[in-house]
């Protein structure tokens, strides 16, 4: 059944029985074939048609008879023809999604039957665009199953307004398909005509895939450009190292700026205990923003030991009588450790605060309609690295869009951020998600102007709650079962996903579905390319126009003046 | 009106074959139907066939010996109907009326073979009347298979289809009449 329908003008087979709730038995029609996940259209009177997903086959047979007794390799060959699709038969299952009108009425929840023996056909392009029709720019996802020559887009403005997922396992194109997201996203966003209007990102770069450019293992080229060379003037590169090439600046994390809420996320990663934790958020109570360079020192200083004592025991004090008169023995000394190797990294300073001209100038270029990656390099598989830096930037950005929404009444509400984050699991767990500034952002939809666009390999580990505020969900192959199934849970027709997610090949094949879709799809995603009429195509699905040159100017010295930030947020 | 008789004015050592289709170009329309069965013995019953000859004579140097035998003995064949040529739409289903008495019965052309199965559907009517065995079952559909010329195996699977269809219950039967289709 993995074949392509040979012949798309002839239906794929007639109705058989089904229900709304269970979706519709399809008998396969002599020499056709399907394929799951593939879409097909029937007729149900009145110039309403149904589209559906193919979320099942099955091998049938109309009595015991043949698999009973199943002709044998010495049967006549005629046998066995014989009592194809007719002793025995293949059915589909076929989930009814939407209802199409014949005169653009918009698509709506299929809440009707084809009767029985109607034919059912492979969809068309023209029942895909009613169907997948938007009112404003779409992103190409894809060709869907079976139907190479045709392509699905996802509304723009519903893609970014609610938080996306780009879930699969390693190897299958997370990281391309996420690639192409941003990369329509900013040729959208360049367009608009002011700042406000732009859709901008921050995007934590763990492999340096997002920035200059993006290595991986392809058939035709191990190097794809990524999005600075693909959008010079609208993309700021950082990094964590001191040194990197095509950086626009490093960040750089003052150990006054790290406070113990910064650490909560980091308990699992930092082999931090509870009691650790509480010992942080006690030693910032009692010696103030300098709280981690006062417990580094060799030697507790003078202002320690003044606060913590009224009248100073005799004789020097050392860290484990601090422990003890803060009620923390053994959970002190060992948060001090574990700051000490967090301290250890080349981006984290002592004794200093770094971070607001970092945080000022992110937000700046955010709010003034840049996209800014951050590129992790050679911290990029040290996990505390990535999401002490993750989550602490996107704290404190987070808390600049709030006040600038909440202020939106007196000033122009913040443009749409979009925070990218990968292995997500790691912030938002069930024991995090509470804690974790990502959990409070996917639960609190577009209030702010910011979401995520999550990247996973596991989301079974994400906690259900943020997973299930997550809009849309793009699916490449997953192993676990209880990954299928976390990223199912509480959608209609379900148990038919699953089916078809567990179908998905290994690379480039994504099921999507969620709020930017009118009804779930499954796609061959883009491929990886520099081509430029790839972008040419790109543009022309967005709506835009013919890329214009860039000027060097431009190039050099940033987005024009009238794209530049207003006066009072520089 | 499921079949018919007929008979040959003598003797003939090569009637129409086991599943042979057969017409009657007379009456209403034309009645096609399949042999089903072959008898040849002497038109009076109490005048029965002695054997005769020497031994290791033939049986057609017997009867070249004897040629009054020829005139005493008869050929009748039973004739399962299986469709019909009304106004020239062929039906695989049984005609109107019966054929009339006397009418001429003649070997069905391939065009008319092809037309009156219609791709397996003769198989309605054959397998209603318990004359069709599965010996003239398979033959028959050999025989119009034959008659399709190039079609003879998209010809053969449907057929089997339209078995498969009719003998959905008995697969064991189903099974039986394919090998002797396609041995």
């Amino acid at each position: 059944m993995s074949d392509a329908n040979p012949d798309a003008t002839r239906p794929l087979g007639v109705v058989v029985g089904g229900s709304l709730t269970k979706g519709l038995e399809v008998r396969l029609d002599p020499g056709q074939t399907a394929q799951l996940g593939q879409y097909a259209k029937t007729d149900v009177g009145g110039g309403l048609s149904i589209l559906g997903m193919v979320t099942d086959i099955t091998l049938k047979s109309v009595d015991s008879g043949p698999t009973v007794w199943p002709p044998g390799d010495d049967e006549p060959a005629l046998l066995r023809e014989v009592l194809q699709d007719t002793g025995v038969y293949t059915a589909l299952a076929v989930d009814p999604y939407l209802e199409l009108g014949e005169n653009g009425e918009e698509p709506a929840r299929a809440r009707r039957l084809p009767s029985h023996f109607s034919a059912v056909h492979p969809a068309d392009q023209e029942t895909l665009d009613r169907a997948f029709a938007t009112d404003g720019p779409n992103i190409p996802v894809g060709a869907p199953l079976g139907m190479d020559e045709l392509q699905v887009g996802v509304d723009f403005e519903r893609l970014f307004e609610r938080s996306a997922g780009v879930f699969g396992k390693s190897g299958t194109g997370k990281s391309v398909l996420v690639l192409h997201l941003l990369d329509a996203m900013l040729t959208r966003s360049t367009a608009a005509a002011t700042n406000s209007d732009r859709t901008v990102a921050l995007v934590f770069d763990m492999h340096n895939d997002y920035g200059w450019e993006m290595k991986f293992q392809g058939p035709s080229t191990s190097r794809l450009r990524s999005l600075k060379q693909r959008h010079q003037t609208d993309i700021e590169l950082y990094t964590l190292e001191s040194r990197a090439a095509r950086s626009d600046g490093q960040i750089l994390i003052g150990t006054r700026d790290i406070q113990p809420d910064d650490l909560e996320v980091l308990r699992e990663t930092l082999d931090l205990s509870d009691l650790a934790v509480d010992a942080a958020h006690a030693c910032r109570r009692r010696f103030g923003p300098g709280w981690i360079d006062e417990i580094l020192a060799d030697e507790p200083s003078s202002a320690v030991v003044d606060r913590l004592w009224r009248e100073p025991p005799e004789g020097d004090v050392n860290w484990s009588q601090v422990a003890a008169q803060m009620g923390y023995p053994g959970s002190l000394e060992s948060l001090r450790r574990r700051m000490e190797r967090l301290t250890r990294r080349e981006f984290v300073r002592t004794e200093g605060s770094q971070f607001g001209d970092v945080i000022e100038h992110v937000v700046r270029s955010l709010q003034g309609g840049k996209s800014v990656v951050v590129q992790f390099g050679r911290f990029g598989n040290d996990l505390v690295s990535y999401m002490l830096v993750a989550n602490m930037l996107s704290r404190r950005i987070w808390e600049r869009y709030r006040d600038s929404t909440e202020r939106s009444e007196e000033r122009e509400a913040p443009n749409r951020l979009v925070i990218v984050i990968e292995e997500a699991h790691k912030f938002v767990d069930r024991s995090l998600a509470g804690q974790s500034i990502f959990g409070q952002i996917a639960r609190e939809l577009r209030k702010y102007n910011v979401t995520l666009l999550v990247i996973d390999q596991r989301p079974s580990q994400i906690d259900p709650e943020v997973l299930s505020q997550i809009g849309t969900k793009f699916t490449l192959q997953l192993d676990s079962d209880n990954d299928v199934e976390a990223i199912v849970g509480g959608v209609a027709g379900r148990s038919g996903l699953r089916q078809v997610i567990a179908a998905l090949e290994s690379k480039r094949q994504a099921l999507v579905f969620g709020h930017a879709l009118p009804m779930p799809v499954v796609v061959q995603t883009p491929e990886a390319t520099n081509a430029d009429s790839a972008r040419a195509s790109l543009r022309a699905r967005l709506g835009l126009p013919e890329q214009e040159e860039t000027s060097p100017a431009a190039a050099l010295f940033g987005a024009p003046p009238d794209s530049a930030p207003p006066a009072d947020e520089r | 009106m499921r079949a018919f008789e007929c008979a040959y004015s003598r003797y003939t050592s090569e009637p129409f074959a086991l599943g042979q289709m057969l017409v009657v170009r007379e009456g209403r329309c034309d009645t096609f139907g399949v042999v089903t069965g072959s008898e040849s013995g002497p038109d009076d019953p109490s005048r029965p066939l002695v054997p005769r000859g020497d031994p290791g004579q033939s049986a057609a140097a017997v009867m070249a010996d004897n040629p009054e035998i020829e005139m005493l003995l008869r050929t009748t064949l039973t004739v399962a109907i299986c469709g019909h040529i009304d106004r020239e739409v062929a039906r695989p289903a049984l005609p109107p009326m019966p054929p009339p008495l006397l009418a001429e019965v003649q070997a069905a052309t391939d065009e008319e073979k092809v037309r009156v199965a219609d791709e397996g559907r003769f198989l309605v009517p054959l397998l209603a009347n318990p004359a069709a065995d599965d010996a003239v079952v398979a033959a028959a559909i050999r025989e119009v298979a034959r008659a399709a010329g190039p079609g003879e195996r998209p010809f053969l699977v449907a057929a089997g289809k339209e078995l498969a269809r009719l003998l959905k219950a008995e697969p064991s039967r189903l099974t039986s009449i394919l090998r002797a289709v396609e041995p």
